[in-house]
């Protein structure tokens, strides 16, 4: 590092005056040597004093003043109720309460159509094909392995539709945990997906495509103040219904569970339910 | 003399005229970080009464490792920014706000203006290059520039606010000054283009 480049780390702390002696005379022999930081930090100075003598504090209105509280007291008291809500604005409670209002949509979804769904949309994935028999050791390490890799997912995308950055602590989320589990995922999709290479697995392969977007979205945020990703998480996850497929799939499966065609080892997975 | 987190313990119970205690000490503090993050008004005063309906309906989420007003800091940034994508925010911004701006600058310049006239236009028209350049901020250096040179938190009260690393938020400051001053370059000049025409 040049005697310039030390000096331009210097700047930041020399704007709010919080340098050390030693920081302090390092700064200013340099700065009375070297015209080009002296001006660079002088302007930024100026900058700052610029911008600062011309904030003003622009006083709230005078109700502010006396009827804050006033004002205050009653939505402190009426807490909204579910009807309520509902009629009022629909809109603003889906946003703070996407999950509950996924769990319901989602619930009655699947009540009404789901056994339909599952029976066709996802009819061949995974389950024994009567023509061969049991699935094959190396095809039931597969699924154990989709179908742990998308419960983990689930619980990650839960925790992050729960998150209410307005008010949540980043401890209740755990950003970086949350990250570690998102990378993981990650690193074992492409193996995964891989290995789901039958016609019969594409369903469950393109459901892994796109937890692995959301899961990218995840490990790429920055912090839990970046309002925005988190947003772009939530949105994403309801846009593409991740919630609905990941239900319809395991309700699948629990079809094929009670297919009299299922191997022996399934059937024992149900007795122990 | 009851400390904040004595007051929230009493507000938790349902004491409301604790949490009055806590809102009349604070609501300022609240209004002057809106109003610098919203540059308007009325925002600024429907942003404080949601803060205080959202900090009374949290108050188990308050812990008391910070100081009550540094947790009402991190509210009140993210009802300012979900406001503005509410909102759309920077798309009326340069219209509706602006005017806004101007009109409370000129309210406050009077007074000034009978002392002073022929500098009041020449600060008006800095004012508004100020708001212009801060708009060219992230959302982010907005943010920490704002609350450590407007309201002139300490940078670890600012990081407790935001649950930002220290050296974040030190970096989000010192890039949005570096910012701020390549638009304001103008005024950095001023002093020679004066003597150019001598
Ligand atoms: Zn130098």
């Amino acid at each position: 590092m040049n005697s310039c480049e030390k000096c331009n780390l210097y700047f930041d702390k020399a704007l709010y005056n919080e340098l050390n002696s030693d920081e302090e005379k390092y700064f200013n022999d340099h700065l009375n040597s070297c015209d080009v930081c002296a001006k660079e930090y002088n302007e930024l100075k100026s900058t700052l004093t610029l911008i600062s003598e011309n904030h003003e504090r622009v006083e709230p209105g005078d109700i502010f003043q006396t009827n804050f509280w006033n004002n205050l007291a009653p939505k402190l008291e009426k807490r909204p109720s579910f009807i309520d809500t509902i009629i009022t604005s629909f809109n603003e409670w889906f946003a703070a309460n996407r999950s509950l209002t996924y769990q319901l949509a989602g619930g009655t979804a699947l009540i009404v159509i789901g056994i339909f769904l599952g029976r066709t949309f996802f009819s061949n994935d995974l389950q024994v094909n009567p023509t061969h028999g049991e699935l094959s050791q190396q095809q039931l390490a597969i699924q154990a392995s989709a179908e742990r890799y998308i419960d983990r997912s689930k619980v990650l995308l839960l925790g992050m539709m729960n998150f209410d950055p307005e008010t949540d602590d980043i401890e209740s989320i755990n950003l970086e945990q949350q990250q570690n589990i998102s990378r993981e995922l990650l690193a074992q999709a492409s193996e995964l997906k891989s290995d789901l290479n039958k016609p019969s697995t594409q369903q469950l392969k393109r459901l892994i495509n796109d937890l692995e977007v959301i899961l990218m979205q995840i490990a790429n945020l920055e912090t839990e103040f970046d309002l925005a990703g988190i947003d772009l998480i939530q949105s994403g996850i309801d846009r593409k219904g991740i919630f609905l497929k990941i239900n319809i799939q395991r309700m699948s499966r629990a079809n094929s569970n009670i297919n009299p065609a299922s191997g022996n080892q399934v059937k024992n997975e149900k007795n122990s339910i | 003399m009851n400390t904040d987190l004595q007051l929230v313990e009493q507000a938790r119970k349902g004491n409301l005229s604790s949490f009055k205690i806590l809102v009349e000490q604070n609501k300022r503090l609240v209004y002057n970080l809106a109003f610098d993050l919203t540059k308007s008004r009325e925002d600024a005063e429907d942003v404080s009464q949601d803060v205080f309906v959202k900090a009374f309906r949290s108050l188990d989420k308050f812990r008391g490792d910070s100081k009550f007003s540094t947790w009402l800091y991190r509210i009140t940034v993210n009802t300012c920014l979900s406001m503005k994508r509410k909102k759309s925010y920077s798309t009326m911004q340069t219209e509706e706000d602006m005017n806004e701006v101007i009109a409370a600058n000129e309210k406050l310049s009077v007074k000034f203006q009978q002392v002073n006239p022929e500098r009041v236009t020449e600060s008006n028209f800095i004012k508004k290059n100020i708001d212009k350049a801060m708009q060219k901020l992230s959302e982010r250096e907005r943010t920490v520039f704002v609350m450590r040179n407007f309201n002139e938190l300490p940078f670890e009260e600012i990081v407790q606010a935001l649950k930002l690393k220290a050296g974040t938020v030190r970096s989000l400051n010192f890039r949005a000054i570096k910012k701020l001053q390549k638009e304001l370059s103008f005024y950095n000049q001023e002093p020679q283009a004066e003597g150019a025409n001598e």
